[in-house]
């Protein structure tokens, strides 16, 4: 399969004085054409930073940001914002977390439409042409009555119906790659739902690979093919979903699955402590405070790059042993 | 016993709108009861009422029609807003709420938070309050030396566990819990969830948990109402009776949660309608639910199905079942 993105060595740190904090480390990672590649991670962790990163909206006041980020094997220039913005919206498109602020309260859904096109575009279309480009697309997305959508603003539709007009109009350019960051969390359960099969089908449609980040476990086992689990700014396993979902190897990817009662009685496993704030990560295994199965040098481990396991690539200690690396070579 | 018990109890709110005043019943003839000891999940999705429900349980609004009896006794104040009867049930009935950082006073330390009770409803000395502070910040899982911290200073979890504390510290026989994990990353929910359920075991406090995560709800409860545009669409006085729910809503719910595998056979979205406010109208006599159901017939617009019992401990209000 070949690779629509690939990212090498994306490192974001924030500025604060003269020094710089690191909260995304060096991660690398690809998402293949027409497939899902899901970030999961509990809040701060570097999942919202890293789409960012790879898109070039961060702020440079605030971020120090490198690495390099191809897509379709060209090389793109993160850091220049003019360039930036021609392969924004056309080539990669965003989906953001609240879609009842994502949007311009004092301009219709239509302008939306008549914006993005024209700012995306080469040509410069009719208002018709447009329009009619837009009613099909919301069509597809299962709304009803999209001419009068069309027409409404932001404040008069619902956070399921916005979610809808968020995704079609991301579509409007018909983008190779789309990031959704954490685009079901403000939604109820059953719309969460039907905007996941949306965002499924219409990958069937347009074969778009989608970079999905989001902290439900059960949004990413529906979606992902692939699945990176993020802790701290580093990725802690990475690998195809139904290996890690069948069996985690990274304690901390164990304990994520754990946590959710799972429709069972049962006393849940939980890990001690909560996720450590920026200022609060130190060096090595960033997972070492709360790890249940940590032993001695887990504390100054800080490999590279994590051991590959067959197809899975996994940071953690007790992978990396002497005896795995031998059972892999042979 | 049961401890609460919500008698047909109705919420009408008026909106205004371009000029003309709509009125809407938030919470529609609903009745249910918690017993002692027990915890009532409460699921649906947002608007559904069932915050509304939480907040005239304690007394924050009064309800339109019906009572809420506390121990066979009325809490809401009636027509008499003079009285604030509320505080007379404060100390039994106490509420936790969703966002931690909005529940308490930014400029209070963990010690004042919780120390606020004490002072309204006993009479201990400043010694004696300090003790039960600390100890109940040990019952929450938080240290002494946290007395002193301020709000912010605290994680998200951690500030849970001091209003958790703080409602503790009455000496309460109730709980309302409203979407009390909603805003906590998932492993600190596991933490909360396995404190909430010690209390419950060891304090023997009733616990009504308003959620719409079904998966947490059903890990705590031991009863389930199903709620859904102001009202109830079904019930289980058991939890083990879970499996067995078949209300078009409930299994449409079910279906949506990627971890729940058990069921087979469930409607892929049959119509995507959103939850419509001309359902909850006054003049609306028909299922709030008949916009989206799959399974609907021509009676379900006109006629308000009744709850009826299906076997025991299991009733739905559904002209189809």
């Amino acid at each position: 399969m070949a690779k629509l993105l690939e990212v090498k060595n994306l490192d974001i740190r924030l500025k604060k004085g003269k020094e710089t904090i690191p909260a995304v480390n060096g991660v690398s990672f690809s998402v293949e054409k027409g497939k899902t590649l899901g970030i999961i991670g509990e809040s701060g962790s570097g999942k919202s930073l890293t789409c960012y990163g790879v898109m070039g909206l961060l702020d440079k006041k605030l971020w120090d940001y490198n690495g390099e980020v191809y897509l379709d094997g060209e090389l793109l220039d993160i850091k220049d914002n003019k360039k930036m913005q021609k392969i924004r919206g056309n080539k990669i498109a965003l989906i953001m977390q609240n879609p009842m602020s994502a949007f311009n309260p004092v301009i219709t859904i239509g302008a939306h439409f008549v914006e993005t096109i024209n700012k995306t575009g080469e040509t410069k279309k009719t208002k018709e042409e447009i329009r009619s480009k837009a009613l099909e697309l919301m069509d597809k997305m299962r709304i009803r009555d999209p001419e009068v959508v069309y027409k409404s603003y932001a404040f008069q539709l619902s956070g399921g119906m916005l979610q809808r007009i968020m995704i079609a109009l991301a579509l409007v350019s018909e983008p190779e790659l789309l990031v959704a960051d954490e685009p079901t969390t403000a939604l109820d359960l059953t719309v969460q739902h039907e905007i996941m099969n949306i965002l499924h089908g219409m990958q069937k449609d347009y074969e778009t690979s989608i970079l999905i980040v989001s902290h439900d476990l059960g949004v990413i086992s529906h979606l992902a093919d692939d699945i990176a689990v993020m802790y701290g700014g580093e990725f802690m396993e990475k690998g195809p979903a139904h290996k890690i979902l069948a069996d985690p190897e990274h304690p901390y990817t164990r304990g994520l699955f754990s946590s959710r009662p799972a429709f069972s009685k049962e006393r849940l496993k939980m890990m001690p402590g909560s996720p450590p704030r920026l200022e609060e990560r130190g060096t090595g295994c960033q997972f070492y405070g709360r790890c249940g199965e940590r032993k001695n040098g887990c504390k100054e481990y800080s490999p590279d790059k994590g051991t590959m396991i067959s197809d899975r690539e996994v940071r953690c200690l007790l992978v990396d042993t002497e005896e795995t690396q031998r059972k892999l070579g042979a | 016993m049961s401890l609460i018990e919500i008698k047909k109890v109705k919420k009408r709110y008026k909106v205004r709108k371009f000029g003309k005043t709509y009125s809407f019943m938030a919470v529609n003839d609903v009745s249910f009861s918690v017993e002692e000891g027990k915890c009532v999940g409460l699921v649906g999705e947002s608007g559904c009422g069932k915050s509304t429900l939480g907040r005239l349980i304690v007394g924050l609004e009064n309800p339109t029609e019906g009572e809420i009896l506390f121990k066979d006794e009325s809490v809401s104040t009636g027509s008499d807003k003079k009285v604030p009867k509320r505080l007379k049930f404060a100390r039994d009935i106490q509420m936790v709420f969703q966002d931690s950082y909005d529940a308490v006073n930014p400029k209070f330390t963990a010690k004042k938070i919780i120390e606020e009770p004490l002072k309204n409803f006993t009479d201990m000395t400043a010694e004696e309050r300090e003790k039960e502070v600390v100890d109940l910040l040990h019952k929450v899982g938080l240290d002494e030396k946290d007395k002193d911290k301020f709000a912010l200073e605290f994680s998200g979890g951690q500030l849970q566990r001091v209003c958790i504390a703080r409602a503790l510290a009455s000496g309460p026989k109730v709980f309302i819990l409203d979407e009390p994990l909603s805003s906590l990353d998932v492993s600190v929910q596991a933490q909360i969830l396995n404190l909430l359920s010690d209390i419950k075991k060891d304090m023997d406090i009733s616990y009504l948990l308003i959620s719409h995560d079904l998966e947490a709800v059903y890990y705590l409860a031991d009863a389930l109402v199903v709620m859904y545009g102001g009202q109830i669409m079904e019930k289980i006085d058991d939890i083990s009776y879970f499996d067995k729910m078949k209300h078009p809503y409930t299994q449409r719910l079910l279906s949506s949660i990627p971890a729940y595998e058990k069921l087979d056979g469930v409607q892929e979205n049959a119509e995507m309608v959103s939850m419509d406010l001309h359902v909850q109208a006054d003049d609306f006599s028909g299922c709030p639910y008949v916009g989206r159901c799959p399974k609907r017939i021509d009676l379900c617009k006109e006629k308000r199905p009744e709850m009826k019992e299906l076997e025991p401990k299991h009733y739905a209000a559904c002209h189809i079942l």
